[in-house]
């Protein structure tokens, strides 16, 4: 493995993402969204007292979860239909890099620019501490463990929108496919709430619940089930995506 | 890189290729990781965390047991009870199996385990199952809440959840404890546990022990004068004709040097000649007859029926204080005043309402209350002895429990189905009279209930850093780099 491959590629994919003007339009509507979240949550919190804190209510807000679905989607939709387009895919492959150094770059930065659209919500409970001069109270454990949710969500949506776009050189085509598939992903497990499938076929669709998995995290319960499933099922779409790659370099 | 150009074909079967095997390990992997899990809890009471007592009897389950988790999800504590049944199945590994019946959208399956298990269908419960023996968890005795928003209009909030305690001692039972065996007596025309007779059959009322893990048995001591090594309790139910001298002698014996567990219930003008043995426990059952009177339309009409409140303080009333008790039939008792050398006082347990007289000339025509010749309401319908307890209510293991009910026609089939209450009576009665609640020491677990006090200043203030300094700031940083950029 070349590190240093994969180092100069990233900071490219990097440069590229967050010096886009979009980027920070992103970046400013995804806090908008995040900060009124929080904000309803502060609201509630200090109307009646709850069983919950302050952010385990930030992170029941349906709000969030959907801001979810849709981010990803953006996010991907350039990695590889916009080289398609413009022809640097050519430049890049001819480049002595490997197929797959090329996929873990971009889906790296991708996830980078995640982690860095949610940084600033770490400090929604600091900046409450030093506002409000009363300290939140904090539950640290099921917090952390929605962060992780977070995370893993991104790692799935990332690499099935990363999948997307190398499939295709029209970035509309690549968000609206990427949205659609999210959503499905999404919306499979809640089947089990609408039907009532009988036992294997719930077991399969409450194991791959997102909604399910939120729910467990939410409340502070870490399951290996859950774990797995988000990086074995990112890996393998990393994996057919750099498959699909490899085609392209074949047939270009 | 490969020098030589492969042809489409290949390609493309490779990577459908890959995508397959692909397939086929994610598969795999996943179906490994659903067989071998585990969860870590992280929360910082540990409120999803099974106790070891638990984790240890889960490791040591022998036999499979499956829980039903028979509950609608709209009820308050759905989301509980699953965490928590998720638990054990995690814990217990291939020995717990686990269904999940939602009564409103699983109705076939619904009805079937109401069948099975002889159950209206519609009340929230687990049930634990090995083998033959079963027992019911009721949703409401999992959680103690709190009401005390409902007058503002805030929903009623989980105090303690005991479901933990609950299914765990309910599991004991199943896969440990022998059913016990509670004998009803025979021979003196009491109710009998297989007749469907709506007014005099205790079909109903067996079937509910049964629920509770109880085997109901009969016993005839005419036959042989010998109460069974085995039995649990002894239920006498409503006997119209009198005992003989040996079998006194034999229930008296059991009572006293075996601290026996007695559940009788009595009809009016039945001479039991039982009244000795019950005096010895400071308990008269007076020779009345409960009556009520209405008036209607100038016609004065009798009420046999008595309606009566709980009264506290005892573990068979408290569950289902506030509720009324119907005593059908009945006849008043009386608790006598203490004797020398006896041991625990009777404690009443419900009380008929004012209006009703107990009344003695009950064989006569023409029957209203009399002042000095009948007993004046609220007449007491219900009393509970236990010789082990001594004074404040500090309980000495060990004591001869009774428990002596006015009515016997109350528990029968039709009125058992009629008034919810009436099951719950005798099913509190007879647990009480078994020490049926095992002591498992399993702490219930509490919320953490969470406030904030911000005033209008702070909370707008707070508002304005988040919503609009910190996604303002993100926009201006953009800006800074488009003109960097530019320039």
């Amino acid at each position: 493995m070349n590190f240093n491959t994969i180092r100069v590629i990233l900071q490219r994919e990097l440069r590229s993402l967050f010096l886009s003007p979009i980027a920070y339009m992103l970046a400013f509507f995804y806090l908008l969204i995040t900060g009124f979240t929080f904000m309803i949550s502060v609201q509630a919190l200090n109307e009646s007292p709850r069983d919950f804190t302050v952010m385990e209510i930030f992170f029941q807000n349906f709000f969030i979860w959907i801001a979810q679905l849709f981010i990803m989607p953006v996010l991907t939709m350039r990695s590889f239909s916009e080289e398609y387009r413009l022809g640097t895919f050519e430049g890049l492959m001819t480049a002595p890099v490997r197929d797959w150094e090329v996929v873990l770059a971009k889906y790296l930065a991708v996830l980078a620019f995640y982690v860095a659209l949610w940084a600033p919500t770490v400090l929604y409970q600091f900046i409450f501490q030093i506002v409000a001069v009363t300290p939140t109270p904090l539950s640290n454990g099921p917090v952390w463990c929605n962060y992780a949710m977070v995370l893993m969500m991104g790692m799935l949506y990332a690499a099935l929108g990363l999948m997307i776009s190398s499939l295709t050189h029209n970035q509309i085509v690549a968000v609206l496919v990427s949205l659609v598939s999210t959503c499905m992903v999404f919306f499979l497990g809640l089947l089990n709430f609408f039907f009532n499938p009988p036992g294997a076929i719930r077991d399969v669709l409450s194991y791959i619940s997102v909604f399910e998995h939120m729910e467990q995290f939410g409340q502070g319960i870490v399951n290996t089930r859950a774990l797995v499933f988000y990086a074995s099922a990112s890996f393998m779409l990393l994996l057919v995506t750099q498959k699909i790659i490899e085609s392209k370099r074949w047939r270009a | 890189m490969s020098d030589k150009q492969p042809s489409r074909i290949i390609i493309g079967s490779s990577v459908v290729l890959t995508v397959i095997f692909s397939a086929i390990l994610l598969v795999f992997v996943n179906y490994l990781s659903w067989r071998h899990y585990k969860t870590f809890d992280l929360t910082e009471n540990k409120m999803f965390t099974l106790s070891d007592k638990t984790v240890n009897l889960l490791k040591g389950l022998d036999h499979p047991v499956k829980l039903y988790f028979f509950f609608n999800p709209e009820h308050g504590l759905y989301s509980w009870v699953d965490k928590l049944l998720r638990q054990y199945r995690e814990k217990g590994g291939d020995k717990i199996e686990f269904e999940v019946v939602d009564p409103q959208r699983d109705l076939v399956r619904a009805q079937e385990l109401a069948k099975r298990y002889r159950f209206t269908g519609e009340d929230n419960m687990v049930i634990v199952e090995s083998g033959e023996r079963h027992k019911f968890i009721e949703a409401q005795s999992m959680a103690e809440m709190d009401m005390s928003g409902m007058m503002t209009g805030q929903p009623a909030r989980i105090k303690a959840f005991r479901g933990e305690e609950k299914i765990t001692s309910a599991l004991l039972e199943v896969v440990e404890g022998e059913s016990r065996k509670v004998y009803f007596t025979l021979g003196h025309g009491e109710g009998d546990i297989t007749s469907q007779d709506p007014k005099s059959g205790y079909f109903e009322a067996a079937e509910k022990l049964k629920r509770i893990n109880i085997s109901p048995m009969t016993l005839n001591l005419v036959q042989k004068p010998e109460i069974p090594a085995d039995a649990a309790a002894l239920v006498i139910a409503g006997p119209l004709s009198p005992f003989q001298p040996d079998e006194i002698k034999v229930i008296e014996d059991y009572l006293k040097n075996r601290k026996g567990k007695l559940f009788i219930a009595l009809h009016p003008g039945a001479k039991s000649a039982l009244d000795d043995l019950l005096a010895q426990y400071g308990i008269r059952a007076d020779d009345t007859m409960a009556l009520g009177a209405v008036n209607l339309l100038g016609v004065t009409k009798l009420l046999g029926s008595v309606p009566a409140g709980m009264l506290g303080k005892h573990p068979i009333t408290d569950p289902i204080l506030g509720q009324s008790l119907v005593f059908t039939n009945a006849r008043s008792l009386t608790v006598l005043p203490p004797a020398e050398g006896q041991k625990g006082r009777p404690v009443e347990l419900a009380k008929g309402i004012e209006a009703f007289w107990g009344e003695t000339a009950y064989d006569k025509d023409n029957m209203e209350f009399t002042e000095g010749k009948d007993l004046q309401g609220p007449l007491t319908l219900a009393v509970a002895v236990d010789t082990g307890t001594v004074g404040d209510g500090n309980v000495e293991l060990g004591g001869t429990r009774i428990v002596v009910s006015g009515s016997a026609t109350m528990f029968a089939n039709a009125p058992m189905m009629q008034y919810p209450m009436s099951p719950d009576f005798f099913m509190n009665s007879v647990s009480w009279i078994l020490r049926n609640e095992k002591q498992l020491g399993i702490e219930p677990k509490v919320p953490k209930q969470y406030s904030l006090g911000l005033s209008p200043s702070q909370f707008w203030m707070l508002g304005g850093v988040i919503c609009l300094l910190l996604p303002a700031s993100i926009l201006l940083g953009g800006v800074a780099v488009w003109l960097k950029r530019r320039g």
